[in-house]
């Protein structure tokens, strides 16, 4: 049982981890919360669902085209409601997302109703079973889709040229630019892996949960945030690590305090974490100069 | 009996690894102007923020007048009478110039909410004209009496750092700090502002304490004149005894003993 | 001159106004009194987000306390409503307080966060509390209030009763932050450290938004109680604290008149654009997002604000 719960709290942590990435990442240029980005997952999630029901197409197709769309629509958001506010005061661009997310959703709810829809897939209900455990086929895919796509994060942000670059705009961005990083192109790079990312942790959540609906993205979106906190924000290991270690915590604690108050755990994660070391597990500690 | 109102005592603040300031022996006396100078990155700032309460010492004591303060918050040292400008102005752009003195003047910022909301009219006027008054009377020390409705931010840059002192003024401070108050000055400024500063220090009884880097200005205005390099004093004494002292001088490489 | 004129013409106006409306359709004066609510919360929102500067989401939760506070009082324990309305918004006004201790401490986004979850959370405990709040089903029968007898039935009563609560509020809000306080609340938003530098204490300032700001939201809340009579989850959702938020923002965040003019602005137009009902909430997205962009300090923002403090002292330096 308690294994068996324990994958239960690795499927759904990867996909926080894949959600909290998008955070991370942005947060670690701009410093600045991406309060829609939990819209943006719910977006990709639609977007799958739209494309598999009216092209007909398979599923990977559909993960790879909802990224895709997701990702260019992420780098919209940027371009349009968040660099001209670059500037402004730190709370223009928390408004300013605030206003994307009410949109996103809103918009969502125009085009597709404010009811749950299912997510037709071709995923039976085989499992596998190792001893106490048992994996369904959805949570193999979860599981081996999120950590390719981490492992290949991992590899673009350590190996490649144009991850370094973008490692070093997170650590400073003034530099980067002094350097001859183009930023702008870093952020919006960052922007896109980010929501491309949330797009398939979106359409995961859509088969394994067997839902879509315009709201989802709000509670996912605080999960999320507080797996990248836990882990450290800014931090990309972090945030994978911090979206497994929610994961299990939730899911344990739902199973063994109570289902109905796990957004009360979770919530609580969070605030814990705030007050007691707000850099998170990997995180390092900021220094006030005066 | 010198009267020591300031009194640090082996006193070091490390960052992580870093350390800013190593055991610092220092004293401010009653009335005295103090300079503390140094090349930059010597510590001189950190001191600043020290004294102030923005950094704690990781080892060693402050003592304001025989009071260990090195627990006390910042805003309970402008209680007890240090208040401090700052290097990069840190003004509020969007207030007048008399609104940027009224935050700092303790009847004003301590101004209680009930008071505010049931108090009579007349009564919070008389008060408030009555604070309004001593702000002014601290902008005129320094010349910006005309300017009250300006927007902070519309001032030049050498009014801008005179308001932030009549703003450590008004206070009611007794140790003032001032950190680079001549930067971006010319030479007629600076004249204006040794005399605004031998002249706040006899009329307020204050003791000053100076972060400069002209040392023309420093060594005309200072009673006495303390060095630091790389977080480490290395020299303290009268203007003449620090022009000639051989540390001093090979800590600046030769350079900068401005004549005035 | 003019300002007397134009204050007696508002007056007569105020006074006037609602009986021509409840002529013309009862329901024109429903939307007057929403007005009223709204400008009340927006009012009590902008000391938090405008004054103080803490980025405060899910302001919706302090109405929502307030509005069950005053039905259960009411309900309960029988009391009336002008014992249960200060009763409600200091109970709220607690809650505030409680929310700000854990929350000053953490920066702009942190805090958007936490307090988001915080108002998820007392909805769902609003939903999920049955024994207390019967859940999504409501508390139904809130009696109105009674003033010496006479009970308030009919529309303009309520009309009066909220325009009276918000002159209040206004009068209050008013003289705090164009006092010494709000002084001290605008230095802290702009640079805490500045602000502990010249001994004010930041910690405390924030606090005080917080439980001034629930405070007054618990107040419109209780109010609301009343009116409709019926309490249910269904009116302090997420989506409403946006609402708010919104008429602070595009009325002027630290601008009083802005607040209310936000009210004004949020509560007609969905009645005007009724036909595009659909788009409401895209374009109020829209709308912050564009406001962000071109006009960040509102309608009616804070350049237009009366000097704080000093605005009103006659003698000023040597002038």
């Amino acid at each position: 049982m308690f294994l068996q719960q324990l994958t239960n709290g690795l499927t759904i942590g990867v996909i926080y981890a894949l959600i909290a990435l998008g955070y991370t990442m942005v947060y670690g240029i701009l410093k600045i919360v991406n309060f829609a980005h939990g819209d943006i997952f719910m977006i990709g999630s639609f977007l799958g669902l739209f494309f598999m029901q009216e092209f007909q197409l398979p599923l990977y197709l559909a993960f790879i085209l909802s990224a895709a769309v997701t990702a260019g629509i992420g780098m919209l958001i940027e371009r349009f409601a968040y660099r001209p506010l670059r500037l402004a005061d730190r709370i223009v661009p928390l408004i300013s997302a605030l206003g994307v997310s009410t949109l996103l959703v809103s918009l969502a709810q125009k085009l597709w109703g404010t009811e749950m829809h299912p997510f037709p897939t071709a995923f039976g209900s085989r499992t596998y079973t190792f001893g106490s455990i048992t994996f369904s086929e959805i949570q193999i895919l979860i599981l081996l889709l999120s950590i390719l796509l981490m492992l290949g994060l991992h590899l673009f942000v350590t190996r490649t040229k144009t991850g370094t670059a973008m490692r070093a705009t997170s650590m400073s961005l003034t530099n980067a630019a002094l350097m001859g990083i183009n930023t702008n192109r870093m952020i919006s790079l960052a922007f896109a892996i980010g929501s491309s990312l949330a797009a398939c942790a979106g359409m995961m959540v859509g088969i394994y949960y067997n839902a879509v609906y315009p709201t989802m993205g709000y509670m996912a979106g605080i999960n999320a945030f507080t797996a990248a906190v836990l882990g450290g924000i800014g931090n990309i290991p972090g945030a994978m690590l911090g979206g497994v270690l929610l994961g299990l915590v939730e899911t344990l604690g739902g199973a063994y305090i109570s289902t109905q108050y796990k957004s009360v755990i979770s919530f609580s994660i969070l605030i814990i974490v705030l007050l007691i070391r707000p850099s998170g597990i990997l995180g390092s500690k900021e220094i006030n100069k005066v | 009996m010198i009267e020591k109102v300031l009194e640090l005592n082996n006193v070091s603040v490390n960052f992580g690894g870093l350390k800013a300031l190593s055991d610092i022996n220092l004293e401010v006396r009653r009335g005295e102007i103090l300079s503390i100078i140094g090349p930059n990155g010597a510590g001189k700032t950190t001191l600043f923020n020290l004294l102030t309460g923005i950094y704690r010492p990781t080892s060693g004591t402050i003592r304001y007048k025989d009071t260990v303060i090195n627990k006390l918050k910042p805003y309970k040292r402008v209680e007890l009478g240090l208040a401090r400008t700052f290097q990069n102005t840190r003004l509020i752009k969007n207030m007048t110039v008399l609104e940027n003195v009224l935050i700092a003047h303790a009847k004003c910022n301590k101004e209680g909410m009930f008071s505010a909301i049931f108090r009579s009219w007349a009564t919070l006027q008389r008060r408030r004209e009555a604070i309004v008054q001593d702000c002014v009377e601290k902008l005129a020390t320094v010349g910006l009496e005309h300017k009250l409705d300006l927007l902070a931010g519309a001032l030049p840059y050498g009014e801008q750092r005179l308001l932030e002192i009549a703003r450590a003024l008004v206070t009611g401070c007794e140790v003032l700090l001032l950190d680079e108050p001549a930067a971006g000055m010319n030479s007629v400024e600076k004249a204006e502002l040794i005399q605004k500063i031998k002249y706040l220090s006899s009329q307020y009884s204050l003791e000053i304490i100076l972060i400069e880097h002209d040392m023309g200005l420093v060594m005309d205005i200072s009673d006495r004149i303390v060095v630091l390099n790389y977080g480490v004093k290395i020299a303290e004494g009268s203007p003449s005894q620090i022009q000639n002292d051989p540390n001093v001088i090979e800590a600046y490489l030769g350079g900068e003993v401005e004549e005035r | 001159m003019i300002k007397k004129t134009a204050i007696a013409a508002a007056t007569v106006l105020a006074i006037v106004l609602p009986i021509v409306l409840q002529l013309v359709n009862d329901y024109l004066l429903h939307v007057v009194i929403m007005i009223g609510i709204f400008s009340i919360l927006s009012l009590s929102l902008n000391v938090i987000i405008g004054y103080a500067g803490q980025f405060a989401l899910g302001h919706a939760a302090f109405y929502g306390i307030g509005a069950y506070a005053a039905a259960l009082l009411m309900l309960h324990f029988h009391l009336s409503f002008w014992i249960a309305l200060p009763a409600s918004a200091a109970i709220a006004g607690l809650f505030g307080f409680l929310l700000g201790s854990p929350v000053i401490r953490l920066r702009g986004d942190y805090l958007g966060i936490v307090t988001l979850g915080f108002g998820e959370i007392v909805r769902l405990i609003f939903v999920g509390w049955v024994d207390l709040t019967r859940g999504p089903m409501g508390l139904p029968g809130i009696p109105a209030p009674s003033l010496f007898g006479f009970v308030f039935s009919d529309k303009l009563e309520f009309y009066y009763l909220i325009l009276l609560l918000l002159l209040i509020t206004y009068v209050v809000i008013h003289r705090l932050v164009h006092s010494g306080v709000g002084l001290s609340l605008l230095t802290v938003r702009e640079d805490e450290t500045l602000a502990q530098s010249v001994g004010i204490r930041p910690n405390y300032y924030k606090l005080l938004a917080f439980t001034v700001g629930g405070f007054f939201a618990g107040a419109a809340g209780a109010f609301w109680a009343t009116y409709i009579s019926y309490v249910s989850p269904d009116a302090f959702r997420y989506l409403d604290s946006v609402n708010i938020l919104a008429m602070v923002i595009l009325g002027g965040a630290a601008s009083l008149p802005g607040s209310v003019l936000g009210a004004i602005i949020l509560v007609v137009a969905p009645e005007i654009l009724r036909y595009v009902s659909d788009y409401r909430m895209i374009l109020l997205g829209l709308a912050i997002v564009l406001m962000m962009i071109f006009k960040p300090s509102g309608f009616w923002g804070e350049q237009y604000r009366k000097r704080n403090f000093y605005g009103n002292v006659k003698k000023v330096g040597n002038k």
